[in-house]
C-alpha cells in the first residue's frame, strides 16, 4: 500500500488496472522506471539486480551520493519508500531463469541478457507486455510487445541480436540521465497504456539530445 | 514497373540528429545491400527497416509507382 495523494493524476491513469511488475536491472533506466511507477501508485514492484551502486551511476540515474558502495535494489527500496511510502520487493541477484508473470521491464546492458529474459517470457500466457529499453549515449530504443503475439515476437526477435553485433558502448557515450529518464517515462507511458486500454507502441526511438523522435 | 528506384535513406547515429540522403538507381529493384552500398552506407551492426519493417541485407527493395521507398539505417543501443 502507499499513502501518496494521487488526486492530481486520477483521471490520467486509474492505478486500480495496474498489474505487477517486475523490473530486470536497477541501473540508469531502471532505477527510473522503480521509482515512476511507485510514484504513480503501482505498488506491486519487484526488481533484480546483483550489482552495486558506483561513483560513475549517480549522474545517470535515481541513486544518491549516500548510496554509494550499497546493493543497488537495497538503495533504491530505501529510496522508494522515503519517496512514496512504498515496500517494493527487492531481489540481490540477477535475474537467472526464474518464473515471471504480470508486466516485465527488461534494463539490462547485454544482448545476452536480453535473450534470457526472452526465452521466460515468449509464449508466457501469464506475461501481458514484455518492455526492453536500450541506450547508447542519446539514443534511445524502447520495446514494447505482446510475448504471445506472434508478430510481436517476429518482429522482436528481428532485433535479439548478440552483444558483438550491437554499437559498442565508448567510454564517456554510455548515456545521460536526460536520456534514459525519457526510456523510463516510454516504460511507464507503455505499461498504462497496456493496463487501462489495451495498446503499446511496439517500437520507439528518439534521439534525446534533438528532441527527435525517429522511425518511419 | 518503374525503371529507376528512388529510396531515402535515413542513418540514425548515437547522438546528433539523424541524417537523410536520396538515391537513385537505375533499375526497378535491388537488395537493401545494394542500395546502401550505392548510398556509401555502412550497414555493419546497424539495425535496418524498410518502410518500416525490420529488414536485412538481402531484403528486396522494388519501387511501386508514387511510393517512396524509405529506408531506416540505425545504431544498435544495448546499454540501459
Amino acid at each position: 500500500m502507499t499513502s501518496l495523494n494521487f488526486s492530481q493524476q486520477s483521471g490520467v491513469f486509474d492505478r486500480a488496472a495496474a498489474r505487477p511488475v517486475t523490473v530486470i536491472g536497477a541501473g540508469s533506466v531502471g532505477s527510473q522506471v522503480v521509482v515512476q511507477l511507485a510514484k504513480i501508485g503501482v505498488t506491486g514492484i519487484t526488481v533484480y539486480d546483483g550489482d552495486y551502486v558506483e561513483s560513475h551511476n549517480i549522474p545517470m540515474s535515481a541513486y544518491r551520493v549516500g548510496d554509494l558502495g550499497r546493493l543497488k535494489v537495497a538503495a533504491l527500496e530505501a529510496i522508494v519508500l522515503e519517496q512514496s511510502d512504498l515496500r517494493i520487493a527487492a531481489v540481490p541477484r540477477m535475474f537467472q531463469r526464474e518464473r515471471l508473470a504480470g508486466s516485465v521491464v527488461a534494463c539490462v546492458d547485454s544482448m545476452e541478457a536480453r535473450r534470457l529474459i526472452w526465452d521466460q517470457v515468449k509464449m508466457n500466457p501469464n506475461v501481458d507486455i514484455l518492455v526492453d529499453t536500450r541506450t547508447a549515449a542519446e539514443l534511445i530504443s524502447v520495446f514494447a510487445v505482446n510475448p504471445c503475439d506472434p508478430e510481436d515476437i517476429a518482429y522482436y526477435e528481428h532485433f535479439l541480436y548478440p552483444s558483438s553485433q550491437a554499437s559498442r558502448l565508448m567510454c564517456g557515450l554510455h548515456g545521460i540521465i536526460y536520456a534514459s529518464a525519457v526510456a523510463a517515462s516510454a516504460v511507464c507511458a507503455n505499461l498504462t497504456n497496456k493496463w487501462s486500454q489495451g495498446r503499446m507502441r511496439r517500437h520507439f526511438q528518439m534521439l534525446v539530445g534533438e528532441l527527435e523522435s525517429v522511425g518511419q | 514497373m518503374a525503371d529507376k528506384l528512388k529510396v531515402k535513406i535515413m542513418v540514425v547515429p548515437t547522438q546528433g540528429k539523424s541524417t537523410t540522403q536520396t538515391v537513385e538507381l537505375k533499375k526497378s529493384g535491388a537488395s537493401l545491400k545494394e542500395v546502401l552500398k550505392a548510398a556509401g552506407v555502412s550497414a555493419d551492426n546497424k539495425d535496418l527497416l524498410v518502410n518500416g519493417q525490420p529488414a536485412t541485407l538481402d531484403t528486396h527493395v522494388g519501387a511501386k509507382d508514387k511510393v517512396e521507398v524509405k529506408v531506416q539505417v540505425s545504431e544498435r543501443p544495448r546499454g540501459s
